[in-house]
């Protein structure tokens, strides 16, 4: 029930989304040339409104002037559609009912045409204010209210609703969506069994009918199972056709999993022009991450949580309504248009329902606060008091999004240090500060109505503390889960933040700690993985520093050998010997022991040995003696690991056993790259629903990092790693350290990542001293991030330089380096863009069938397109030859025979060895030429279609 | 460029569409722009003072009656020569005192039409009523009579009053049945139709101050300041035939309009302009080049070819190309409808039939004169050291039969069957580049004595050596040719020097000794790095290195 109001290149439009139980509809209304419209999908041509109001009732045009409001700026807007009105003959409220038929744009549908445009404006128009006994006042009411604000705005441009306000927004949840799918496949399943059961009836049955025969009953199963696999929501009543509904959860990092969970993607085609629903809004402070979206496509437009966003469900209407009348809320009906807009009243909503009008709002509102803080309604209930609108909107709908704050009495919090103490303690808990209304939940639009400090007990100069009505829980709070992964991200520029959001997702680590038992299709790990040594208070709420994704190395900033160019990263070698970034990558491979008719199915035999015991196929070697391979064997391309036998003939049918004569070898061959020692993990044997044994078997590869896998730190440094030198050639300090990681300095200056060496002094500071330091967003003032003079005092304690630099001695000569070397150690993420995985090269190889060009994709040992841009450049060139070598020779080559007579393509004879052909049917006039197979692909194609390309040949 | 445009901070705030949306229009080559703009600069005369530039600006801006218009009433006054309007009696009557023209009071009808004009627009537009009036009778002469108040009075009011020709009282009633009516078109056709001044289309009317550089014989380019005017709305023609307009300087943005009014020539210069505006507005730099051949692209055939497939596919090239551009089976059954032929001369056709395209390197072909062929004479190949590879002609004139001194390795065996002519004739020297090959490397002295430029042989080996690489202390014809020393040690590529002949393949090996394998291919690394046939002299002091072969051939030239 979203009502807004936009500006569409001259036309003003209020429009009003109404959904109720059985119906969805849009009502617009809008002005043209100065005279005011109704459009609705039922009828063909806009309506003026006059009429519709005439239609509902109010016959009299001064009825309908002083319900929209005295003020005769509003008469003078309205004058040219009363007079429309008027010019169209149309003065009761019977005449309107007759214009609007012969507007209906479905007519002779179910009733008959006379009572249509009634029951449509009835059931249609504004389809949430209800109609009791045909009394249409409360929907003239608000068609009134709707007109006025539609006036307002074009009297005055600045009363325009936003449309990417996210208090305007609602997000839809799995079991709203689930709800409506249930709904759809269930009317079906209804709709089916009474078709079924129409057929029935009309034959002549012996037995009595049962019912339950003509349900079928895998309607509501299936449909469920195929929209949640597959993602599409198709539900015909509201002609909702969605794509991407239910995904596929990451599996990636324990980050990437939790970064799924609060995702929120919206519904509209990602148009590039619009570029307001991508901006980052005011309104999402608290609710949605600031820097948290991915970039490219769809950057803007997917958001996700904050950490302690919740999202509302829906809540009883029937008592708020009630307990709204009895605070003092006028009913509607008792109102005239006059009292309605009179300057001291307000207007209460409900819903996007209009309940009636309130002549003291403030205390209406302070009423309905206190009632929801002490627990008497629902703790999401929100009222918001528009002052310019006049009116005071209570929400009690699902899918808004609010967040919990302290509630402060004139700028003292109620959250006194006992409650701290007992929270510490344990004996309180956030549900007793909610329910003592110590805390409550404001939604986006509540927060325009309260005034909110950050901290407690602050001067503030320009705002009286009396006036204070809540207080921030926390400032990094402001962040959402994966953001808070960030150390010091507020000494960050902030597309930093956003480019670690994106790849945080992507570093390898632990995912569960059950993860040694799934079975996940591709499954990364980290073998060494560490906790980062400058943690944030996010980490500690979420579980990461459980898990971890990364490890923390001690990073020397300086130029190194050359090979740190444009962000790669020179590595230890003896760091990576002993185990700094190894990973495991895990992929699994199913096969399944299919079932046929008649009782046959797939066997699993042993593999055959000779009569010395050893192997007569080599490449059985790693399985077992139960023809399964047996994990910890080590796995090359081209092995079997599971060494299935299909029966030749499938489909016999029942009949005598099969002997070994009867199967043919189906084996299931591993397919890896040569040179990968990659071992059989763990072989798992379970049964599918249809009792076919699948097996899964699970292989594992310990991958060491070489040169071209992808690391990066927590600040959006990504970078390549570049070479690896020996550990003798590093520099080392004073104390013996070699650093693991040497990073370019050029990835300072125009990336403004101070977090970063924030980050390198607290862990210094935090592994000398033995603690763990804390760099949460925002937190130096309340203490949840330690100070940059805090770390650097401690690194002097210890020994080291309060700004991070160490004097370092060179490897390679010998003598301390000219200058001192900023080096710590810093968390860092591998990712899993692993040069293995991407590595591809072919002189030749297989081709696609069609067009018997080479093939496409790294997995299909493809080429690489020389695309029609790179073949414009090669124009440019005059390249002519390379042209004719990449595109013919190297791509599709092939001799056709050409008729000199008639110019279609012949055939070649190979036992008669002469060419002939077909059109003139004789072999004389003959040519040989050279042309790709797609061309001659694209000449038989268009003969087929009786388009037909004939050669005109000359000597060559 | 951004997506977004109204950046425009421009003095005359006005909006000018400008980034990828103004691109699209101007290479789309739309029909409707969205700003559509008159740079309409002035003549002399009036271009210095503002005065005289509001004057022009006020002349140009199309006014109707609409815009100054406040409010119009029709009224039933029956008494024309007094009114009961109270605010007007006391103008219509003082006008009636003196009445102007001979008007029966009987003929005109007493329908009143009243037109109360808005003063600021009235003042915005420096107009009076008497001009109205005027222009009124100019259109409509004797059928409507107009009384008009003083430009002074609190209000400005006009009265329009219809004059029967035919003698009423009879049929009184009928025609004043319909004068209302009559009197309402007349309303709505005077609002809208009627210009009051100013040329129709152009809506608005911008004044600025410019710079701008004038030419002068004496001085050259020297910044000057003039008024100008900026229009939203374009009527090229009709504004350029204002008196006080420069028609010399005077452009419009609309490109369909630049080609009706001033032609193809006209139109490419001024599709160049506005994508220079388009470009430059956010300090990138294109060259010239690039949007010249653009522009000329989108002109050449005499009109204003579209980047669409609107433009490009209807051009009169084949259809195999036209049918590679987004239209492709319409234009393929076109083609087969109409039995079009393909002549095979574009680039994609070339390249979709697999042949070799006629750009840039098939754009020549080689052809053998058979009857010479048959006169050549057979040419006896020097036995060579190693085998050459293809193309190595030997460079080594038979006559002189050695094969170059090592040093030279003159990968002159790239040379077409030309120069195994060459060393017959004499100084073929064809075209060595820079000539001067020769020499500019100070020759081991004693080496020069061979070198006579005449003996062609070995010239050749630079002229065209594709890649010969003069050994520069030698200076090529390095004449010790030691005709024992078949090794050329292809490593002299040190000597590469000026080898005036580029080579296309400089195939030296690096390695010392007479390692003959120069593949044609391998580049070697010339020691002076610049093999340009233009290598200006080559410091053979800087070969010092890498000189193996130097020895051997100090040795040689002792030798001999």
């Amino acid at each position: 029930m979203l009502s807004d109001l936009y500006f569409m290149s001259f036309r003003v439009i209020a429009s009003v989304t109404s959904s109720t139980h059985e119906i969805k509809s849009k009502t617009v209304i809008f002005m043209e040339k100065d005279k005011i419209y109704l459009q609705l999908n039922q009828f063909t041509k806009p309506i003026p409104i006059i009429v519709v109001m005439k239609a509902m009732g109010m016959e009299s045009d001064q009825e309908v002037v002083q319900m929209v409001g005295r003020d005769p700026r509003y008469g003078d807007l309205l004058y040219p559609s009363i007079q429309e009105c008027a010019f169209e003959r149309i003065y009761t409220q019977k005449q309107a009912l007759q214009y609007m038929d012969d507007k209906v744009m479905y007519p002779g549908a179910g009733n008959q045409k006379e009572g249509r445009s009634k029951s449509i404006l009835r059931d249609v128009f504004v389809a949430h204010v209800p109609v009791n006994s045909g009394n249409f006042r409360p929907k003239c009411i608000y068609t009134a209210v709707m007109l006025r604000r539609m006036m307002d705005a074009i009297l005055n441009a600045d009363t325009f609703d936003d449309k990417d306000y996210v208090g305007n927004k609602r997000l839809e949840l799995s079991g709203q969506l689930i709800s409506l799918l249930f709904e759809d496949l269930f009317k079906t399943m209804n709709s089916n069994a009474v078709e079924l059961l129409n057929k029935a009836t009309e034959k002549i049955h012996s037995s009595p009918l049962d019912l339950s025969l003509h349900i079928k009953t895998d309607i509501i199963t299936n449909g469920l199972e195929r929209a949640i696999s597959t993602g599409n929501w198709d539900i015909k009543r509201f002609r909702m056709h969605r794509k991407g509904v239910s995904q596929v959860l990451s599996r990636l990092s324990y980050m990437a999993s939790l970064g799924y969970m609060t995702r929120i993607t919206p519904q509209f085609e990602k148009t590039r022009k619009t570029s307001g629903p991508r901006a980052l809004q005011p309104s999402q402070w608290g609710m949605l991450c600031p820097c948290d979206t991915p970039e490219g496509e769809a950057c803007g437009l997917t958001k996700n949580l904050a950490l302690l966003t919740h999202v509302t469900t829906d809540q009883e209407e029937g008592p708020l309504m009630n307990l709204c009348y009895s605070l003092g809320v006028e009913d509607l009906s008792h109102l005239s248009g006059e009292e309605i807009h009179a300057s001291y009243s307000f207007l209460v909503m409900f819903n996007g329902l209009i309940l009636g009008k309130h002549r003291q709002p403030q205390r209406f509102a302070n009423a309905m606060r206190m009632l929801r803080r002490s627990g008497k309604i629902g703790e999401f209930v929100s009222i918001f008091v528009n002052e310019k609108q006049h009116c005071i909107h209570i929400a009690s709908d699902g899918g808004r999004v609010c967040r919990p704050l302290i509630i402060a009495d004139k700028g003292i919090s109620r959250v006194k240090e006992h409650h701290m103490k007992e929270l510490r303690d344990g004996i309180r808990s956030f549900d007793d500060f909610l329910r003592d209304g110590l805390i409550e939940y404001l939604d986006v639009n509540e927060e325009n109505n309260a005034l909110i400090a950050l901290y407690e007990h602050e001067d503030q100069d320009d705002v009286q503390r009396s006036s204070i009505t809540h207080i921030e829980i926390e400032p990094l709070t402001i962040l959402g889960v994966v953001a808070g992964l960030i150390p010091y991200p507020h000494h960050n520029q902030s597309p930093r933040n956003t480019y670690q959001c994106a790849m945080g997702k992507q570093a390898m680590g632990n995912v569960a700690y059950n993860q040694l038992f799934r079975a996940d299709s591709l499954l990364y790990l980290l073998v060494y993985a560490q906790r980062p040594l400058l943690t944030t208070k996010t980490i500690e709420l979420v579980g990461y520093d459980k898990l971890g994704a990364g490890q923390n190395a001690t990073v020397a900033v300086m130029s190194f050998t050359g090979y740190d160019i444009e962000d790669a990263i020179v590595m230890n070698k003896s760091s990576l010997d002993r185990g700094f970034g190894r990973c495991i990558a895990m992929k699994k491979y199913t096969v399944t022991k299919e079932k046929y008719d008649g009782g046959f199915s797939d066997r699993i035999v042993k593999p055959q040995r000779g009569k010395d015991g050893a192997l007569l196929k080599q490449n059985m070697r790693a399985l077992d003696e139960d023809g399964f391979a047996a994990p910890g064997q080590i796995i090359r391309n081209h092995d079997i690991y599971v060494n299935k036998q299909t029966p030749k003939n499938t489909n016999r049918g029942s009949g005598p056993p099969l002997t070994d004569r009867d199967y043919k070898d189906s084996p299931a061959v591993y397919k890896g790259v040569d040179g990968e020692t990659t071992v059989v993990d763990r072989v798992m044997l379970c049964s599918d629903t249809n009792d076919r044994l699948i097996i899964k078997c699970i292989i594992r590869h310990t991958r060491r990092p070489e040169v071209g896998d992808k690391f990066s730190s927590r600040h959006g440094q990504k970078g390549v790693c570049g070479t690896i030198v020996q550990q003798e050639d590093f520099p080392f300090s004073e104390r013996g350290i070699c650093p693991d990681l040497i990073m370019n300095p050029h990835g300072f200056p125009s990336r403004m990542t101070i977090g970063k060496m924030i980050e390198l002094l607290g862990g210094k500071a935090g592994v000398s001293s033995g603690q763990f330091h804390y760099g949460s967003a925002f937190g130096e003032p309340s203490g949840n991030a330690d100070t940059v003079e805090d770390i650097s005092y401690t690194l002097v304690k210890h020994g080291f330089s309060y700004n991070g630099k160490d004097l370092l001695y060179s490897g390679i000569v010998g003598h301390p380096v000219q200058s001192y070397i900023f080096m710590g150690p810093i968390y860092y993420q591998k990712l899993k863009h692993m040069v293995i995985d991407k590595m591809h090269a072919r002189a030749s190889g297989p081709r696609v069938l069609l067009t018997r060009q080479p093939t496409e994709g790294r997995s299909r040992d493809g080429g690489l397109r020389l695309g029609e841009m790179e073949r414009d450049c090669l124009i440019a060139y005059g390249a002519s030859m390379l042209i004719f070598e990449r595109l013919l020779i190297s791509s599709d080559p092939y001799q056709v025979q050409v008729c000199r007579k008639c110019g279609l393509l012949g055939y070649y004879n190979h036992k008669l060895k002469t060419s002939y052909c077909s059109m003139c049917k004789n072999g004389e006039n003959m040519a040989k030429m050279r042309m790709p197979y797609a061309c001659k692909l694209l000449f038989q194609e268009l003969q087929a279609m009786n388009v037909v390309p004939r050669l005109k040949l000359t000597e060559g | 460029m951004t997506l977004n445009t109204f950046h425009y901070a421009g003095v005359s705030a006005k909006n000018v569409t400008l980034g990828v949306p103004r691109l699209r229009e101007i290479i789309n080559v739309a029909k409707k722009i969205k700003t559509p703009s008159l740079s309409v600069y002035l003549k002399p005369e009036v271009n210095k003072k503002k005065e005289l530039a509001k004057n022009v600006q006020c002349a140009l801006e199309y006014t109707t009656l609409r815009s100054v218009t406040h409010a119009t009433e029709i009224w039933y006054d029956p008494d024309p020569l007094g009114t009961i309007i109270e605010e007007d009696v006391e103008f219509v009557r003082s006008y009636y005192e003196m009445p102007d023209e001979d008007i029966d009071p009987d003929k005109i009808s007493p329908w009143l039409l009243r037109i109360e004009l808005n003063r600021e627009m009235m003042v915005d537009k420096k107009l009076s009523m008497a001009d109205i009036a005027e222009k009124i009778n100019h259109e409509f002469d004797d059928d409507l009579s107009c009384i008009f108040n003083d430009d002074n009075a609190d209000k400005l009011i006009l009265r329009v009053r219809i004059t029967n020709d035919e003698a009423p009282k009879g049929e009184i009633q009928d025609e004043s049945a319909e004068d209302d009516v009559f009197l309402k078109k007349i309303e709505s056709n005077m609002l809208t139709e009627m210009a009051l001044r100013g040329i129709p289309d152009i809506n608005k009317v911008f004044i600025k101050y410019g710079k701008v550089n004038k030419f002068e014989d004496t001085d050259g380019f020297k910044p000057d300041n003039e008024w100008m005017l900026d229009t939203e709305g374009v009527n090229l023609l009709a504004v350029m035939c204002h008196e006080d307009v420069d028609a010399t300087r005077t452009t419009s943005n609309h490109l369909i309009e630049v080609i009706e009014v001033l032609g193809i020539e006209a139109v490419r210069r001024a599709l160049l302009d506005e994508l220079r505006v388009v470009i430059s507005f956010d300090g990138s730099y294109v060259n010239y080049r690039h949007l010249a051949i653009l522009c000329d692209t989108m002109t050449y055939r005499g009109h204003l070819m579209a980047i669409t497939r609107h433009g490009i596919n209807r051009n009169d090239t084949g259809p195999l190309m036209r049918c590679s551009f987004e239209e492709t089976v319409d234009i393929l059954l076109d083609a087969a409808v109409y039995a079009e032929s393909d002549y095979l001369r574009g680039v994609t056709e070339n390249i979709m039939l697999g042949q070799l395209a006629p750009i840039g390197t098939g754009g020549c072909a080689l052809y053998l004169n058979d009857q010479m062929l048959q006169q050549a004479i057979e040419l006896q190949l020097p036995s060579y050291v190693e085998g050459l590879d293809f193309g190595m002609t030997p460079a080594r004139s038979p006559i002189s039969g050695t094969p170059y001194h090592e040093g030279m390795m003159s990968p002159s065996y790239l040379l077409s069957p030309n120069i195994r002519a060459s060393p017959i004739t004499d100084a073929q020297f064809s075209p060595y580049v820079g000539g001067m090959a020769f020499s500019p490397a100070p020759s081991p002295g004693p080496t020069s004595p061979s070198y006579n430029p005449s003996s062609a042989k070995y010239s050749p080996s630079h002229a065209y050596s594709p890649s010969s690489p003069r050994l520069s202390p030698y200076s090529q014809t390095s004449p010790n040719y030691s005709p024992t020393s078949p090794t050329y040690s292809p490593t002299s590529p040190s000597y590469s020097q000026p080898s005036p002949s580029y080579s296309p393949t400089s195939p030296f090996t690096t390695s010392g000794g007479p390692s003959p394998d120069y593949s044609p291919t391998s580049p070697n690394y010339s020691p002076s790095g610049s093999y340009s046939p233009t290598a200006p002299g080559y410091s053979p002091s800087s070969t010092g290195q890498q000189f193996s072969p130097k020895d051997t051939d100090k040795d040689d030239e002792n030798a001999q």
